[in-house]
């Protein structure tokens, strides 16, 4: 693998980087597989690399065979400066610098030497408490190299140091991204939960702390308030106050226009003051009388119905940093939610008057919500993803119809039974449980059997919160993604194919064109140069051309043909011309009747579907032998075979060998490129001539296409 | 004057093998083999400096092809580059378990490859020198 020498380097905070565990994953994978030990040191005493490193080598020997023990024999000393450290009797080191973002770095690889020293495996056999036999032997069982591989073997892992390099700052740089959207997350998660509380709870007080509580916890705020407008006296008053000092600041009154908040309550607008020393707004007074040390504070005004009836106020930053503009934002909307709550507690006050006509209206809404109810669980029931809930008690409360098929459980039966009495996946019994300790929300993939199949599931278990926020049960939802899985593999298997097929004919292109520029040759090479970069063109332009085919068939456009009148018999002989010499081990041979037709087709598709038969046929008959291309005419119908003497296609694949991105999935298949959309655009083309298209094959002996189309006549 | 550096080359595609000997042929012997079998058997009888496998080939892919001549005395010593179209990691790792020395990735430049194997057969002399003098000092 070449290592780029102009390698970006992106203003990262390196010491983080060794963090990223891709390195250690990889590390131990050649431990446990190969008996290498391998350690990175940096001469930075900042970057910490033990954390991404195994301790000493021979923790890692003496671990791998057995699997679980590990053991510190205390080796730790290497020398720098020495190409080979003998460190302890039976194992040698290839030691290298490396320099990567700056910083230099020792690589060491160690092995095992050739034998393994007895007096070393009977102390480790003591000190690890396992039988000196058995160590021995899976200490012979470790395989050895000689020195020239195992310099080999450290100049290959300095070069896949700086893949793994790659790969953790593309990682670090990824997490930094999701690092930001969840706070995006959290902001937005607290709002909701405001607006769910503001509906659910009646008791002002509680349900503006609730509020301000959660501002603090998002914001990283030390202290909060709510101040609401006394308009008789034209004056701030604290209705809410959370923080160090809430007791004190209950007693201070502010004047409108006074210190921050007056002013937001004066002017309507919002405020972000970083430094409040440099702010002459600000009222000095309350800190005083509290012994507060106000820093940063972000100010911004409760609004119901565009008339400002007070101030929300976010204070100091817990880490010390200032706020930010975005901030602001959120805090506003959370003033709406909370402008909201203190609105409704208004009206709720006027409700005891109503409260008969509510207690009418109630009536009313219990028959809505039984009507709701049966709504609800009809939805439930008909859904395509199982559903499972249970109580607090872990009792089965709900399963759908889904559910009962694919956990084999009567509802009937299952109601107020515990969910651990049925025969179910662990890991699902394990979810329900965590969920009701922690009252997180758990996703996770699943796998099951059922129908004979094993299914894999997306399963999401999320807790049911009570009125006093504790868990009141779980409920489980399990939708069925295991042929989304096998798109997925299918598709990823596509593009794998297809990037190199692509390569195929791209690669002597390149060397070719390269070799042309840089030496000097006479022109009847040029010339043959030429022609296979010509010849690997068109071959590249034919498999986009099959691309572009497909994605038009995909997106519902179709192909359209331009029908023109052929002999079916000269067509035949072109094409038989094109392929007869392509491959030494292949004899093609051309079988047709004496009497020529001339009928309508689209010649150029009707090429590509022989062009795809015909390489087909070379392509799965390796070891060569006859191809047959025998075309018959009876009645109205042209009948046309391609038949090989190649390694066949089984009765399973035979069904399927038409759809699209399709490959047989055999060792001897996978060894041949394809990218597994040839046969389906014959197919296409074939229908689109009203004709049809079958095989017959059997493993080991060959295949068999035929296929018709109808004699369409020139008029 | 010294003998011509031998190196076996195999791919199944006739164009690609065809590259990579008019590429290398100006410097280098090169003996070629369409599938992973026959390169083995190649590299029995020309005992080459070097050698090259593609790693998709019919009968006997890259990979394995590797692994044999890695195993065997004879050929144990004997760098190996690897010819991929695929460049993932997996890959990669496939190709070490297996043995080999080094990675192209298809398409490949012609004056890069000989770099490569001129800095491959520098690896080796170099690795030669250090043996020999820790075999004088022992």
């Amino acid at each position: 693998m070449a290592i780029e020498s102009s390698r970006r380097e992106p203003d990262l905070d390196s010491t983080r980087l060794f963090n990223i565990t891709v390195w250690e994953g990889i590390q131990y994978k050649f431990a446990k597989d190969l008996g290498i030990a391998i350690k990175v040191i940096s001469e930075d005493e900042n970057i910490n690399t033990e954390e991404s490193n195994f301790s000493d080598f021979y923790q890692l020997l003496i671990s791998t065979p057995q699997g679980q023990k590990y053991v510190d024999v205390g080796i730790n000393s290497f020398d720098k400066e020495a190409q080979f450290v003998n460190l302890y009797a039976d194992c040698i080191y290839y030691n290298k610098s490396t320099y990567f973002y700056g910083k230099k770095f020792y690589i060491l690889v160690g092995i095992k030497n050739r034998t393994p020293n007895p007096e070393l495996v009977k102390k480790l056999s003591k000190e690890l408490d396992i039988d000196y036999d058995k160590l021995l032997k899976a200490y012979n069982s470790i395989p050895t190299f000689n020195e020239e591989r195992l310099m080999s073997l450290g100049d290959l892992i300095v070069d896949l140091f700086n893949i793994v390099i790659e790969l953790s700052v593309q990682e670090y740089t990824t997490q930094v991204a999701n690092k930001q959207k969840e706070e995006e997350i959290a902001k937005m998660s607290a709002l909701m939960e405001a607006s769910i509380i503001i509906n659910s709870t009646r008791n002002l007080d509680e349900l503006l702390k609730i509020i301000m509580q959660s501002a603090e916890k998002v914001m990283q705020a030390e202290a909060s308030s709510v101040f609401l407008i006394d308009s008789e006296r034209n004056e701030l008053y604290f209705e809410i106050a959370t923080g160090p000092k809430e007791k004190e600041l209950k007693q201070i009154r502010l004047k409108m226009g006074e210190g921050i908040a007056g002013y937001v309550a004066y002017t309507g607008e919002s405020v972000l003051v970083p430094d409040v020393s440099k702010d002459p707004r600000f009222a000095k007074r309350v800190d005083e009388q509290t012994k507060f040390i106000t820093r940063s504070v972000i100010c911004v005004p409760l609004k119901v119905r565009n008339q400002t009836i007070g101030v929300v106020q976010v204070l100091n930053k817990i880490t010390g940093a200032s706020f930010s503009k975005s901030e602001i934002k959120f805090l506003e909307a959370l003033a709406s939610q909370a402008a909201i709550a203190i609105e409704n507690a208004n009206l709720y006050e006027h409700l005891e008057e109503r409260a008969e006509q509510l207690n009418k209206e109630l009536k009313e809404a219990n028959i809505n919500l039984s009507i709701e109810k049966l709504r609800i669980e009809s939805i439930i029931q008909s859904m395509e993803d199982a559903v499972i809930a249970i109580d607090k008690e872990n009792k089965v409360v709900l399963v759908n119809r889904v559910a009962e098929k694919i956990f084999n459980i009567n509802a009937s039966h299952a109601f107020g039974v515990e969910i651990s009495n049925f025969k179910i996946n662990q890991t699902v019994i394990d979810n329900f449980r965590v969920v009701l300790d922690s009252k997180v929300t758990i996703k996770n993939e699943v796998k099951f059997h059922f129908g004979n199949k094993e299914h894999i599931f997306a399963a999401v278990f999320t807790p049911i919160v009570g009125e006093k926020k504790e868990a009141a049960g779980s409920v489980a939802v399990f939708r069925d993604i295991t042929e989304i899985k096998e798109l997925d593999k299918m598709k990823s298997e596509f593009l794998n194919m297809v990037s190199h097929e692509l390569r195929t004919p791209l690669t002597p292109i390149q060397a070719y064109s390269e070799l042309m520029l840089i030496r000097n040759m006479d022109s009847e090479k040029v010339k043959s140069y030429a022609e296979i970069i010509n010849k690997e063109t068109q071959r590249l332009g034919s498999l986009i051309g099959d691309l572009l085919d497909l994605s038009r068939i995909e997106s519902g456009k179709g192909l359209s043909l331009t029908l023109e009148e052929v002999d079916v018999i000269n067509f035949l002989k072109d094409i038989y011309e094109m392929y007869k010499n392509t491959s030494q081990k292949h004899k093609i041979i051309l079988t047709v009747p004496e009497k020529s037709e001339i009928i309508l087709f689209d010649k150029n598709k009707m090429s590509q579907v022989m062009i795809n038969l015909l390489s087909n046929a070379i392509k799965y008959s390796p070891d060569g032998g006859n191809i047959n291309i025998i075309m018959e005419d009876k009645n109205d119908r042209i009948y046309i075979t391609v038949k090989d003497e190649g390694i066949g296609i089984s009765k399973e694949d035979l069904p399927r060998i038409f759809e699209k991105f399709y490959r047989v999935q055999s060792e001897a298949v996978r060894k041949i490129s394809g990218t597994g959309i040839g046969l389906p655009i014959v197919k296409y083309i074939i229908e689109l001539h009203n004709g049809d298209i079958e095989v017959k094959s059997e493993l080991g002996k060959g295949s068999e296409f035929t296929f018709y189309i109808p004699k369409i006549k020139p008029t | 004057m010294m003998d011509k550096k031998k190196i076996v080359v195999a791919d199944d595609e006739p164009f690609i093998l065809s590259a990579l000997q008019d590429t290398l042929s100006e410097q280098y012997n090169v003996y070629t083999a369409t599938n992973g079998k026959l390169a083995i058997e190649e590299v029995r009888n020309v005992k080459p400096d070097l050698i090259i496998l593609d790693i998709m080939m019919p009968e006997m892919d890259g990979l394995e092809a590797c692994k044999i001549l890695k195993r065997e005395k004879d050929t144990s010593t004997i760098p190996i580059i690897l010819l991929t179209a695929k460049g993932q990691i997996t890959d990669i790792e496939k190709g070490f378990k297996s043995g080999a020395d080094a990675y192209v990735v298809k398409p490949f430049s012609p004056a890069r490859l000989i770099e490569k194997v001129e800095e491959i057969f520098e690896k080796v002399e170099m690795r030669k020198k250090i043996i020999d003098e820790k075999k004088k000092n022992l």
